[in-house]
């Protein structure tokens, strides 16, 4: 049987398990046909009370997305026990027994989530179109555009599969429909932020933003349902009713990916249980995780190329932040302890980067060379702007500002916030694609355990090195360009 | 049909299979035995495809259960340990489900269906929503869940729990007609009763070992000694005790009765009949006294036999269903009266 067989089978039977659940089927039908009306009537009364048609005509599109996104809010409902339930009412094992594929069984799941609210949810922006172009047809001439619509609609596709992808994923992760329904406010409270950032654009009439918002919304969609698919496996299902939160036995887990370097997906029982050696580590484990981090590295290198393109576009930020074209020529006395400092903060600034790269698929991690490169780029820009010229060597020349300001210490200080931001990257992808082998639990632990030790031995020493170089060489090389 | 060979199962911190090896003939009916948390289900599971082991691997019906997890699941047939139903259907639609997933055709699954639902006496429920049938009429469903697309292997978890006494028998019955059809079946039961009855071969798991696997007559005799007698008199047994000595190992004497073991009661019993009536001594009874799984269960689970030492090693011999069962399998009374 084929995966797209398997899906229809499984979407069949959610769809009509819903259907014939008056629980959903009541307040979906009072939303779809009863909350058009009220709100076109509440249009109406609006008109009359503000006195002022421009002001509701500006509402009308932010109407027609909650006419939309309400129905199709109830699709967190059934996404988020589609797995969860099944197992507290046991009979996920069976459908687990079933020779399917864990991704037709996801996506089957996901789909079945996703349907019925948003049939709903269209045949409601359908009535809410027509009622009010009946209505109140001046409203829906001026209130309604074609590009409106599709935005509109767009956005609530959106949205409701970053929902549903949300939700599969705590129902798959979750051992109750309780827990599962705590941790929904994990999609609710961004998903309300979200509406009313849209309310706003939708008042403001910044149809462009939102089409950027459409945009990142299905980036989201995308990223969630990988990690989604990613991370279930029926095996995981069935092994957490076993799974208590063993404190030990995590950090135990922790310690022996500390310890040896093996690559992600050996299983812990698999290490030999060698005590850490430094010497170890700089030989063979440090180069070994370079190798085995290429495509995280490459990610890094690449936010760093769109950092520095990027960065001339990004100049009232970096201006804000100290590192404005203006001060090129400021020449610092060296301060040792303050090339310490650096180095210590440049460390920190990472390492809170990094843990929070674990609850955001690395995106803290991938504006670390991101921004570092960016204020370069920036500055750099901003002086060939003004010179014209990128080799000629002067206060204004954007190469002496890189001879100047940047090498000598971004030797050192670049790579290493490469370096981190890889290390980053590859914790926030743990989540997402866990290797054969290893549960995501195991491969969080691993990513932050490979992160620990390069941070400690070698992002650390880097940092510190070049807070010391800047400070020591980059002040002298400074004083001796631009006097 | 089914090969394990050193499977474990490690759950984080808990090890809860710990190298079972068990290899189960096509045909032969298994019954896993074990106290709850002994890891009989997280077995099963692993050897359904459900659960990937942690180190050892396993066969069912020549694929692998990594490596052919979909193969493997398509030839098993699962009664989990609750029916967990999908409620709000009718069971010819559940049943037709299960059987589309399984690749069958929606007119083979409906056909099948309604051979099974006749056969388990739920035809006559076929319109009624799942969530008005009766416990044992949910276990019935999801044992037909099980049998949906004819599967050479079974594995049937608890199949017959809270199913009242009928219903229970029905299938009994239904286990024992597959097992004349030659399906394979692991059978996992805290009703050990249904387990002599129904299995060739008993195999008994505690911590996530096998401490015991063998046929029922291969375990009593192992765990608890040879057959048991009880030889009672028309006089006082301390008179007997005198004429039998040397003969036999008396146990005990109890008024009336004594009682002994013996391995050998073909040659032992004539002997001790003749010798008892050579000396006068009338013989009311001569029984050989009912051992029941459950004794050799809790023996072997309590820790009171030697399973902790040694576990159960040897290769277990298999019933052979076309020779008359073994004479230690079955009670066998002689009554000699003078």
């Amino acid at each position: 049987m084929s995966g797209a067989s398997a899906i229809r089978i499984i979407v069949r039977r959610e769809v009509n398990d819903t259907l014939t659940d008056w629980r959903i089927l009541v307040p979906i039908f009072i939303l779809t046909f009863v909350l058009p009306q009220l709100l076109i009537a509440a249009s109406s009364v609006a008109i009359d009370f503000v006195g002022d048609r421009g002001s509701v005509i500006r509402l009308i599109p932010f109407a027609m997305l909650l006419v939309g996104f309400i129905p199709a809010s109830f699709s967190l409902i059934t996404a988020l026990e589609s797995f969860v339930g099944e197992r507290e009412r046991n009979s996920l094992e069976a459908l687990l027994a079933m020779p399917l594929s864990d991704n037709a069984l996801y996506l089957g799941k996901l789909l079945s989530a996703l349907i019925p609210p948003l049939l709903s949810s269209l045949l409601a922006m359908t009535i809410f179109g027509i009622s009010l172009r009946i209505r109140e047809p001046e409203l829906f001439f001026l209130g309604l555009t074609f590009e409106y619509l599709i935005v509109v609609l767009l956005l609530i596709l959106m949205k409701s599969v970053v929902m549903v992808a949300g939700a599969v994923i705590i129902s798959s992760h979750t051992t109750s429909i309780r827990a599962a329904n705590l941790l929904a406010s994990f999609v609710l409270l961004p998903t309300a932020a979200t509406i009313q950032l849209e309310a706003l654009l939708i008042i403001a009439r910044r149809w462009d933003v939102l089409w950027l918002a459409v945009v990142l919304l299905l980036v989201i969609a995308t990223v969630l349902t990988r990690t989604g698919m990613g991370t279930f496996n029926r095996e995981e299902i069935l092994s957490r009713e076993h799974e208590q939160l063993n404190l030990r036995h995590i950090a135990r887990t922790f310690m022996t990916f500390v310890r040896e370097y093996h690559p992600a997906g050996t299983p812990p029982e698999a290490y030999a249980g060698t005590p850490f050696s430094l010497r170890r580590f700089y030989l063979y484990d440090f180069p070994a995780l370079l190798r085995d981090y290429r495509l995280p590295l490459l990610v890094a290198l690449l936010a760093a190329v769109a950092g520095a393109l990027c960065g001339p576009l990004l100049g009232g930020f970096f201006d804000r932040i100290g590192q404005s074209p203006g001060r090129v020529g400021v020449t610092p006395d060296p301060d040792l302890a303050l090339g310490i400092f650096t180095g210590i903060a440049n460390s920190a600034r990472l390492l809170i980067t990094a843990l929070l790269a674990t609850f955001t698929f690395g995106i803290f991690s991938l504006m670390v060379p991101f921004f570092a490169f960016g204020g370069i780029g920036y500055v750099a820009g901003a002086l060939t702007t003004s010179s014209g010229d990128w080799l000629r060597l002067g206060p204004d020349s954007p190469l002496q500002f890189v001879i100047g300001y940047v090498l000598p210490h971004g030797v050192i200080e670049l790579p290493a916030a490469i370096l981190g931001a890889a290390l980053g990257i590859r914790i926030g992808a743990a989540v997402m694609a866990p290797p054969k082998g290893f549960t995501v639990g195991q491969n969080i632990l691993w990513s932050l355990a490979q992160f620990g030790k390069a941070w400690l031995f070698v992002i650390l020493p880097m940092f510190l090195l070049a807070g010391i170089v800047q400070q020591l060489i980059t002040t002298r090389i400074l004083a001796a360009l631009y006097g | 049909m089914i090969e394990a060979c050193n499977l474990h199962k490690v759950f984080g911190a808990f090890h809860a299979v710990r190298g079972v090896t068990l290899d189960v003939a096509p045909g032969e009916v298994v019954a896993l035995l074990g106290p709850n948390g002994a890891g009989k289900t997280t077995t099963v599971r692993m050897l359904g495809a459900i659960l990937r082991p942690s180190d050892g691997y396993a066969r069912v019906a020549g694929y692998d259960v990594v490596e052919q997890a979909r193969e493997v699941r398509r030839v098993v047939g699962l009664l989990t340990e609750f029916p967990g139903l999908y409620l709000r259907m009718r069971p010819q639609e559940y049943l037709c489900f299960f059987g589309a997933l399984q690749g069958m055709s929606v007119s083979d699954s409906a056909r099948r269906a309604e051979q099974l639902l006749r056969q388990f006496g739920l035809w006559d429920a076929r319109d009624k929503r799942l969530d008005s049938f009766s416990k044992g009429m949910k276990q019935k469903i999801a044992l037909i869940r099980a049998l949906i697309h004819d599967p050479p292997v079974l594995y049937l978890d608890e199949p017959t729990t809270a199913m009242d006494p009928h219903s229970a028998r029905q299938v009994r019955d239904a286990m024992l007609e597959l097992r004349a059809a030659r399906r394979t079946i692991l059978l996992t039961t805290h009703n050990l009763t249904e387990a002599e009855e129904l299995a060739d071969r008993i195999v008994i798991i505690r911590n996530g070992s096998i401490v015991a696997d063998g046929t029922f007559a291969q375990l009593t005799h192992r765990f608890l000694g040879a057959p048991r007698w009880e030889l009672r008199l028309g006089t006082t047994a301390q008179r007997a005790a005198v004429a039998l000595d040397g003969l036999v190992e008396i146990e005990r004497i109890d008024g009336e009765s004594v009682y002994y073991h013996t391995d050998d009661a073909r040659h032992v019993n004539p002997q001790i009949i003749a010798r008892l009536a050579d000396a006068g001594i009338p013989i009311v009874a001569l029984n050989e006294l009912p051992r029941r799984l459950e004794d050799v269960y809790l023996e072997i689970v309590a820790g009171n036999g030697h399973a902790d030492a040694a576990p159960f090693a040897e290769q277990p011999a298999r019933r052979d269903r076309s020779t008359p069962s073994d004479q230690s399998t079955r009670v066998e009374v002689v009554k000699v009266e003078h």
